[in-house]
């Protein structure tokens, strides 16, 4: 399961990080499911069946989506 | 383009961790966790354990004051140790044959409301919210004329203690304040488990809970007024658990989702 550091802050569960996930697919040399992989790679998060070096595409939107959900919120204008 | 006046990734990063504990966006060094981000996680993780394993002085902890306002009798569970407590989920439900004597002994019986503090999971929760938690109980309490118990504390308490303590007190509603397992972030949020006439046998499904009371979270002003409304309401319904349902206010953070404003 995805939890960021898995660190569960709602439940105070120690759970699986994303760092975990990709870890465990590297040390054991395995890939995401078929149709995952595709997903991930639409995504720009996977390049080449690999988690993206670098990664300025996800980033971007990202970044963009951050602005938008936090202006929202603060109501000011970022 | 207005590109240049936007605040970049630093500073957003900077409004998100000001919005929530989450360990957000942290990055990455390869797909490993950063140094610094190692670091913080296992010293978190050092803090969590400290709170499960730190004792509580009831003097020493809530300070003079408290202690003679409330004069709190000290029982214990079945569990004789931290360690067996962690190890033996079951004996930390139950009393002590001393405390089942001494409660028997000190405490008025059939009160509307009794409050018991339990240790829990996390000392540092117990200590933390327990002294701004009380007063507003009492006063609540009074302002209704209830009668209150006298309080109890458990040492080495898991939820269960409820069933003991209504067994032997036959008090209205008996709510117990005991310390949650503790997060990475949060080792002071507290839990509130309430029940009405508990007796052995009785499971979850037949209490009521407020979790999450610390200053991120439930505040004790909050958590009191919630705890008193879910007394009041067990009181006139006879009834605990699954039979009562809390009305709360609906919640939303300032901007409501309509956008008005």
């Amino acid at each position: 399961m995805g939890v960021p550091c898995a660190d569960d802050v709602m439940l105070n569960y120690q759970s699986t990080s994303y760092h975990d996930a990709a870890a465990v697919r590297r040390i054991f040399g395995l890939q995401p499911a078929p149709e995952f992989l595709v997903w991930l790679q639409e995504r720009g998060i996977f390049a080449e069946k690999q988690l993206a070096p670098g990664d300025t595409r996800p980033q971007g939107r990202l970044l963009e989506d951050l602005r938008a959900a936090l202006e929202w919120s603060t109501g000011n204008r970022l | 383009m207005n590109e240049v006046q936007q605040v970049g990734l630093p500073e957003l990063l900077a409004l998100v961790r000001q919005r929530t504990p989450a360990r957000l966006l942290v990055g990455r060094s390869g797909c490993s966790y950063r140094t610094a981000t190692q670091l913080e996680l296992r010293s978190d993780h050092a803090a969590a354990l400290d709170a499960v394993h730190a004792d509580i002085d009831l003097e020493r902890d809530f300070g003079r004051e408290l202690i003679e306002r409330w004069r709190p009798l000290e029982a214990t569970s079945c569990a004789e140790s931290k360690t067996q407590y962690l190890m033996r989920p079951d004996l930390g439900r139950r009393l002590s044959d001393p405390a089942r004597t001494a409660i028997a002994q000190s405490c008025p019986t059939g009160c509307d409301l009794q409050i018991a503090l339990g240790d829990g999971l996390s000392a540092a929760a117990v200590i933390k919210q327990a002294p701004l938690l009380l007063p507003l109980l009492g006063e609540g309490a009074r302002q209704r004329g209830w009668r209150v118990g006298r309080l109890i504390f458990i040492r080495h308490c898991r939820v269960g203690v409820l069933n003991d303590i209504g067994a032997i007190l036959k008090a209205e509603v008996v709510v117990l304040l005991i310390g949650e397992r503790p997060g990475l972030a949060t080792a002071d949020s507290l839990s509130a488990y309430l029940a009405y006439r508990p007796q052995s046998g009785d499971h979850d499904a037949r209490r009521n809970l407020v979790s999450n009371i610390h200053a991120r979270g439930v505040c004790p002003e909050e958590a009191s007024c919630r705890i008193l409304a879910l007394a009041e309401k067990m009181r006139q319904l006879r009834a605990s658990g699954i039979a009562v349902k809390e009305e709360l206010p609906a919640t939303g953070s300032g901007r409501g989702a309509g956008g008005q404003d």
